[in-house]
């Protein structure tokens, strides 16, 4: 059974629309959901996590409809969210601010809960600053804190939308074996710019441009859709989609490849820069 | 360093923030009390309701109050104050800006006062009491549009303003005879030597708030300035009302 | 009991406390005057203060719990209407109103404010996010007032000289202003996954 199912969800704010006929099926393992600004991940995400509704279309979390209140409650105890930008009482603790989730969160034991709030404050390496207020943590100790409030009740669907923003290399390294070895092994749903995250920590990932669904695989799929189209050149090609220069003086082209360029392995990056970019030429042109 | 710098960009940001606050739905909001004023008045004639276009502009007021307060707090909102102190303008010119800024709703209301005062005149017979009583209109909005800036600065809450608006409304139409009656912004004097007065007080009280808002930590000469030549007015004319 | 203390903590309070302390000062230092001038300050204060208690920084963070919105922000909004019920009574007996009329008036003022501002800061916290209800409540409940001045006398929220149908007649008028707010209030704490092509017996393939 998926933890996830979208059928032929739509959403428009305003005249704008959002997501459009979006299919999806989420079944538990890492997800990563890739797409340049604007594409509607965090719509989708939010759907997902039962903060919005979908003008159209139809969803199931968790095998639940969360269109039914009492489904809705039903899924939400057993859902974990980080919002893109997560909102906190800036005068609570940490140890105070997870508390307070966890009641709403509906863990009435006293006892009960106060371990819960330590076990996700020691996952996300918080411990030390349990007791620090929220406004003299750091931005990248928030994020941990918004993950650990996420993490409450061991969820079995995680959506963490941009995640890793902000986070320094080894924060987002930690962020990574985090996620990997989460105990109850929950479905994640994960939305990121980063595509060495979606390489590290995904088996499955999924492109989301301008409201539809544009690729549905494994990083690797992914990346192989760019095969034969990267090419390595000591000069700018203007016959590229994308060219960049690397750190090694070269500039690296994606994109048709002409038929004396040498072409590369390529990476998920150039993949996913190949489908959007393509999209963006499309669109300007 | 300078308090306030002249120069283009100034002129830019005085620009966006006269359309902002000119479009702001606080003033637009003044602007329909204002019309619903005048249109009592068109309805039943200036000896009956000549009133009702000084309560309604005056009102205007203290909506232009909270509109420049909400505009002034809306770094604190969007958690932009550090991001806003990094750029190389300073925030008293900013500031500056915003208070220039608020000459956008003021000629409006100008135009709009103007406009009803010549039709009022070409019916009607206005006394020079009325007439210096509608002059203190426009003065009423700039004192109360710098009271707002100066508030945010100082008092960073968006309860601020509405509270003294509604306190300013309710202490408007009171029936106390006192001299001191005359002192509350949105009130109106009775004789031409009070109405005279009060013109050179409200705009003390502008100056006064207005160097208020510009003041800083690090002193300032131009908000010290204006500041005393604001107080230096209220503080003479009102003795002379209260005289 | 722990729910209360947070849901307390979270909630902005200060505009409130503000509002009262002012209304107390206010209903002391006029307690020889006219009655109504400090307490009709009063009432909105209080209203508009409590306009704050919806505003909520982590409403994002917190949406998907098993707490609804409505029973999150019921908690807010029912310390807020407790405090301010308090507050009014306090205010109403410093004040020493005229009568039983006047005092039943100048609550049923204090209630429909304070719905008013509950029901506007709901809706702008809905569809605005929900931080900024309160900077909303307060300017715009004082335009509805100023601008029902311009509705006939028997309509008006604050009318002047003789009140059409005396007390009962203002009673009236502010408590449907106060059911008018809580309804709108109630609108905008409808659950946000809550939509009508989502629900159950819309959906024709259910």
């Amino acid at each position: 059974m998926s933890s996830l199912s979208l059928e032929n969800v739509g959403k428009k704010f305003g005249s704008t629309p959002a997501l459009a006929g979006v299919r999806l099926e989420v079944e538990p393992s890492v997800t990563g959901l890739l797409g340049p600004n604007g594409a509607g991940k965090t719509t989708l995400l939010r759907m997902a996590a039962t903060v919005l509704a979908p003008d159209s279309g139809r969803i199931r979390i968790l095998g639940r409809d969360p269109a039914h209140p009492h489904e809705r409650v039903e899924i939400r105890r057993r859902l974990g969210y980080v919002p893109q930008e997560p909102g906190f009482y800036r005068n609570f603790t940490a140890f105070d601010f997870v508390d307070y989730v966890a009641v709403l969160k509906d863990i009435a034991e006293r006892r009960r809960r106060h371990d819960e709030v330590r076990k996700v404050l020691d996952y996300v390496g918080l411990r030390d600053h349990a007791h620090q207020r929220i406004k003299a943590l750091s931005g990248g100790m928030r994020q941990r804190l918004a993950l650990a409030q996420a993490l409450l009740g061991d969820p079995e669907l995680l959506i963490l939308d941009e995640a890793t923003a902000g986070l320094d290399p080894e924060q987002r390294l930690r962020f990574r074996e985090m996620i990997s070895v989460l105990p109850q092994r929950p479905t994640v749903l994960i939305s990121t710019h980063q595509t060495d995250d979606v390489s590290a920590l995904c088996q499955r990932v999924v492109v989301l441009i301008a409201g539809t669904i544009r690729f549905d695989g494994t990083p690797a799929e992914l990346a192989a859709t760019a095969s034969d189209r990267v090419w390595v050149d000591a000069d700018r090609d203007e016959r590229a989609a994308v060219s960049w220069r690397t750190s090694a003086g070269q500039f690296r082209h994606i994109g048709e490849r002409p038929a004396d360029a040498q072409s590369v392995t390529p990476t998920v990056d150039d993949a996913y820069l190949l489908l959007s970019g393509a999209d963006i030429s499309a669109r300007s042109s | 360093m300078r308090a306030v710098s002249a120069g283009p960009g100034l002129a830019q940001l005085v620009l966006l923030e006269g359309r902002r606050l000119a479009l702001h739905p606080l003033f637009l909001a003044g602007v329909v009390v204002a019309a619903g004023g005048c249109a009592a008045f068109l309805a039943r004639g200036w000896s009956t309701s000549g009133w009702t276009v000084y309560a309604g502009f005056a009102l205007m007021a203290p909506f232009t109050m909270v509109a420049t307060n909400v505009v002034t707090l809306r770094d604190h909102r969007a958690d932009t104050v550090e991001q806003h102190e990094a750029l190389p303008m300073p925030v008293s010119t900013r500031v500056g800006a915003l208070l220039t800024a608020i000459l956008a709703p003021t000629l409006l209301t100008v135009a709009g006062l103007g406009a009803v005062t010549a039709y009022a005149a070409s019916r009607f017979a206005l006394d020079e009491v009325d007439l210096l009583v509608l002059a203190s209109l426009p003065l009423i909005m700039t004192a109360l549009a710098a009271l707002g800036v100066a508030l945010a600065r100082w008092m960073p809450s968006a309860f601020v303003a509405p509270a003294l608006a509604v306190a300013f409304y309710f202490w408007t139409p009171g029936d106390d005879p006192s001299a001191w009656r005359v002192l509350m912004p949105l009130n109106s004097a009775d004789d031409t030597g009070a109405a005279v007065m009060r013109l050179p007080y409200l705009l003390g009280l502008t100056l006064l708030f207005a160097g208020a808002a510009l003041a800083q930590p690090q002193r300032s000469r131009t908000s010290v300035l204006l500041a005393l030549v604001g107080a230096a007015l209220v503080t003479l004319s009102a003795a002379a009302v209260l005289t | 009991m722990t729910r209360w203390r947070y849901t307390w903590r979270a909630t902005h309070v200060a505009p409130w406390l503000l509002g009262a302390a002012i209304s107390l000062l206010l209903a002391l230092v006029h307690s020889h005057g006219p009655v109504a001038a400090p307490l009709q300050i009063g009432a909105f204060l209080l209203g508009a203060g409590a306009g704050f208690v919806t505003d909520d920084p982590a409403a994002e963070t917190l949406a998907p719990s098993p707490t609804t919105l409505r029973a999150r922000q019921g908690l807010r909004v029912a310390g807020a209407a407790l405090a301010t019920a308090l507050a009014a009574v306090v205010l109403a007996s410093l004040a020493r109103p005229s009568g039983i009329g006047e005092a039943g008036a100048l609550v049923a003022m204090t209630a429909g404010i304070l719905g008013l501002n509950l029901g506007v800061s709901g809706v702008a916290g809905r569809r605005r996010g929900w931080r900024h209800g309160g900077l909303v409540s307060g300017p715009a409940v004082l335009f509805v007032v100023i601008a029902s001045s311009a509705l006939p006398p028997q309509w008006r929220l604050l009318p002047t000289g003789d009140i059409p149908g005396g007390w009962p007649a203002i009673c009236t008028r502010w408590a449907l202003a106060s059911l008018l707010g809580l309804l709108l209030l109630a609108y905008s704490l409808r659950d946000p996954a809550r939509s009508a092509v989502n629900a159950r017996w819309w959906r024709p393939t259910a």
